[in-house]
């Protein structure tokens, strides 16, 4: 049973050890986002203000403009539009939080309690057997 | 809850930036390993291991229930 919990303890602290790490950890909590300078060799916060100018590593069709990237980002803001059409940047941020950290996790959560549940019948079915 | 909303999105892009920085990528190329390489994979793996296992129960619970409806 403590292993099947140690997903749900090990994501939330292998995020909070990597907003943390480095020469300049991020605070926990902003109350607006950051306005930082370009940087040729690392990238920051202009990187998503303005997009990110620094080369990609990955193949464009991944992470180019015209790729899944740029694609997204684009639907992701069209339905941002949608859902706050007077707000630039408000529905875009809506989007994107309800996409990636509410319905995605969300649904890997619903299929983590599955298995599990499926896992202790399958234990439970065997033992009976035995 | 605007300002929930605002400091859970800063601190998801600032994770994407420091993981990005911890393995030599750039914003652009974290964003696209982890949504479209990692996590999808996750998903499918999660999703398969369900599927496999209500397979498994369903044989399982076959198998336990067939000598009772002969006797």
């Amino acid at each position: 049973m403590a292993a099947s919990l140690a997903p749900l303890l090990l994501v939330p602290l292998l995020f909070l050890a990597v907003i943390r790490s480095g020469a300049q950890p991020a605070p926990l909590a902003r109350r607006a986002l950051p306005l930082e300078g370009y940087e040729p060799t690392r990238c920051t916060w202009y990187c998503h203000n303005h997009g990110c100018p620094h080369h990609p590593h990955l193949g464009a069709f991944l992470s180019g403009d015209d790729g899944l990237f740029g694609w997204t980002v684009d639907a992701l803001h069209a339905a941002g539009d949608v859902v706050a059409p007077r707000a630039a940047g408000l529905g875009y941020g809506a989007v994107n939080l309800a996409v990636f950290c509410a319905l995605w996790p969300g649904a890997m959560l619903a299929l983590w309690v599955i298995a599990v549940r499926q896992r202790a019948r399958i234990i439970a079915l065997r033992r009976s057997r035995a | 809850m605007t300002a929930l909303a605002l400091a859970a999105y800063c601190a998801c892009v600032d994770f994407m930036l420091h993981a990005a920085r911890l393995f030599g990528f750039t914003y652009r190329d974290a964003n696209a390993l982890l949504f479209f390489v990692v996590w999808p994979a996750v998903t499918i793996a999660l999703a398969a291991v369900v599927l496999w296992q209500r397979a498994t129960l369903k044989k399982l619970e076959r198998t336990t229930k067939a000598p009772a409806a002969c006797s």
